[in-house]
């Protein structure tokens, strides 16, 4: 069970990351949010014992996945099991926090443009029945999911 | 039930004479030299020396702590921890000194030189055992119970954040006698933050049944005790109750988070300068209008506690949110008159031309997130205009 959840969270993170990755370019409320933080900032998304994913934004190039040490924001959540809710969007990340289901290294109030852009990615990501329930506000997509996918499918 | 934590590791001692158990509690914490982190005013008020007379171990006093506690001024005290073999620490002050000393606390007991190693979301790991008491000078922060503190970083023109459990205190004295010299105005609008933080705990995300006790006591506790330090602004008993009020809206706030007033008031504080229990008072109850529709209930229940038992018994069930936000609405009206104070969002001469600023701000501060009600650009910009009052 393990390994699946292992698997799944790995799929997820590499959809979250290419969805971004798209989404920068392609609603603007996500470059209002990244573009928002003025100098570069590299990101990783980490699960104790499970995978992980680590990725820079640049104002030149938007969202690039990288390999680096340096990393400005690091969440790292502190088992499998409960980042498998937020992940397969059965727990929204604002939920996950207040379980103190990650711990946070890195500036508070910067990281918090990288939590409403989770929340944007997962409009896309999930059918609205799921996001209704994990978030407590209805955003728009300003682009077809279908479309989104796609093109994340594609390499962003 | 979701998951929730609870952290309270604090020991209180309070009531009159709390600080006649100062060097007890040192000895039993094998205190031998104590770095005691004040400010100057306390010092020329001699506040502090009500601490130092109970104190029979050698201490070495920093009193040199600024209004926003710095990473300068953290760097500086852990050097001086170091160099003059402190193996303690007392803080007495305001939210400022507790910060600073929980920034101090933190760079030492990790062993790091830098405070950007440490900042975040339970971003460390326990480390070396220091002991750390802190003894407030006000009743408003609730720092001395609270697992957060926020140290600005002058050159980056930055806040920076740190939330930490093993950042809570070891023993807190509250004694009556620390409160005493603090102007009316100010203990009216730090009890004013107490009361927001009690309000924001029991009606956000986070909040659990735990935190929810500590809100309602709080909340009694200020109802009860703030009109009459107007009128009794030196008896011992009303300040002591305003400084467990404090406390308990410290605990609760520290584990279930704060709302809009406090992402809002921050901003403000950062960018007008408004000093942070006016601007809880400024935008109290804009919010909590903003936030009714989604917090109907717990509004609802908080009326036994601002309102009273009759009151609450002859309400109507849907009609004591709103009376809750009414009862509220008078208190702050009438402690206004009383202080002779015009606190009102359209008194910030500056709040037009900064608006942007704020908002932007405001929108990341962590505070945001466990608002119960979706908080966006928009409706700050809303609450700010006056489309709530106040």
């Amino acid at each position: 069970m393990k390994k699946i959840k292992h698997f799944i969270i790995y799929i997820v993170l590499q959809f979250l990351y290419r969805g971004l990755k798209v989404l920068y370019k392609n609603d603007s409320r996500i470059m209002y949010e990244l573009d928002g933080w003025k100098s570069d900032k590299t990101l990783r998304l980490k699960i104790i014992n499970g995978p992980s994913i680590t990725f820079q934004y640049t104002y030149l190039k938007g969202i690039e996945k990288l390999n680096c040490h340096d990393i400005d924001i690091d969440i790292i959540f502190k088992n499998m099991h409960t980042a498998f809710f937020v992940f397969i969007g059965l727990k929204s990340v604002k939920q996950a926090y207040l379980e103190h289901d990650f711990i946070l290294k890195g500036d508070i109030f910067e990281s918090m443009r990288f939590v409403r852009c989770v929340d944007l990615v997962e409009i896309y990501l999930f059918p609205r029945f799921m996001t209704k329930r994990i978030l407590n506000h209805h955003e728009k997509r300003y682009k077809p999911m279908l479309l989104v996918y796609l093109k994340a499918m594609l390499g962003g | 039930m979701n998951r929730f934590e609870f952290m309270n590791k604090t020991k209180l001692v309070a009531g009159d004479n709390a600080l006649f158990q100062l060097d007890f509690e040192c000895s039993r914490y094998h205190i031998k030299k104590a770095l005691i982190l004040t400010d100057n005013n306390l010092v020329k008020l001699k506040v502090v020396n009500h601490c130092l007379q109970h104190l029979t171990i050698p201490y070495y006093i920093y009193d040199n702590i600024p209004v926003d506690s710095s990473v300068y001024t953290i760097n500086e005290i852990a050097s001086l921890y170091e160099v003059n073999q402190c193996d303690g620490i007392i803080a007495i002050g305001g939210g400022s000194v507790l910060d600073s000393a929980k920034g101090a606390y933190l760079l030492l007991s990790q062993e790091t030189n830098s405070l950007e190693d440490i900042v975040g979301f339970e971003a460390v790991f326990k480390g070396k055992e220091i002991p750390f008491f802190a003894i407030p000078t006000t009743s408003g922060t609730g720092s001395e119970a609270t697992s957060v503190a926020v140290i600005s970083h002058p050159d980056k023109n930055i806040k920076m954040e740190i939330i930490s459990e093993y950042i809570q205190s070891d023993v807190t004295f509250l004694d009556p006698l620390m409160t005493l010299s603090l102007p009316l105005k100010t203990t009216i609008f730090t009890a004013i933050d107490a009361l927001t933080h009690a309000i924001e705990a029991y009606s956000c995300s986070g909040k659990n049944p735990i935190s929810d006790i500590y809100a309602t006591s709080a909340i009694s506790l200020i109802i009860e005790n703030i009109h009459q330090i107007i009128e009794h602004p030196n008896d011992k008993n009303i300040r002591l109750n305003l400084a467990i009020a404090s406390y308990l809206a410290g605990c609760a706030f520290s584990n279930s988070m704060v709302g809009i007033v406090h992402g809002i008031g921050h901003a403000l504080g950062a960018v007008c300068h408004i000093p942070h229990g006016e601007a809880m008072a400024m935008l109290l109850i804009p919010c909590m209008k903003f936030n009714k529709d989604v917090c109907i209930d717990w509004y609802g229940e908080l009326l036994l506690y601002i309102g009273g038992s009759e009151l609450y018994a002859t309400t109507p069930i849907h009609q004591r949110a709103n009376k809750t936000i009414e009862c509220l609405e008078t208190l702050l009206y009438s402690l206004n008159m009383k202080i002779s104070s015009n606190c009102s969002l359209t008194s910030i001469k500056s709040l037009k031309d900064n608006l942007d600023d704020i908002i932007e701000k405001a929108m990341n501060d962590g505070a945001m997130i466990v608002n119960k009600k979706n908080v966006s650009y928009d409706d700050v910009y809303n609450i700010l205009g006056g489309k709530y009052g106040y």
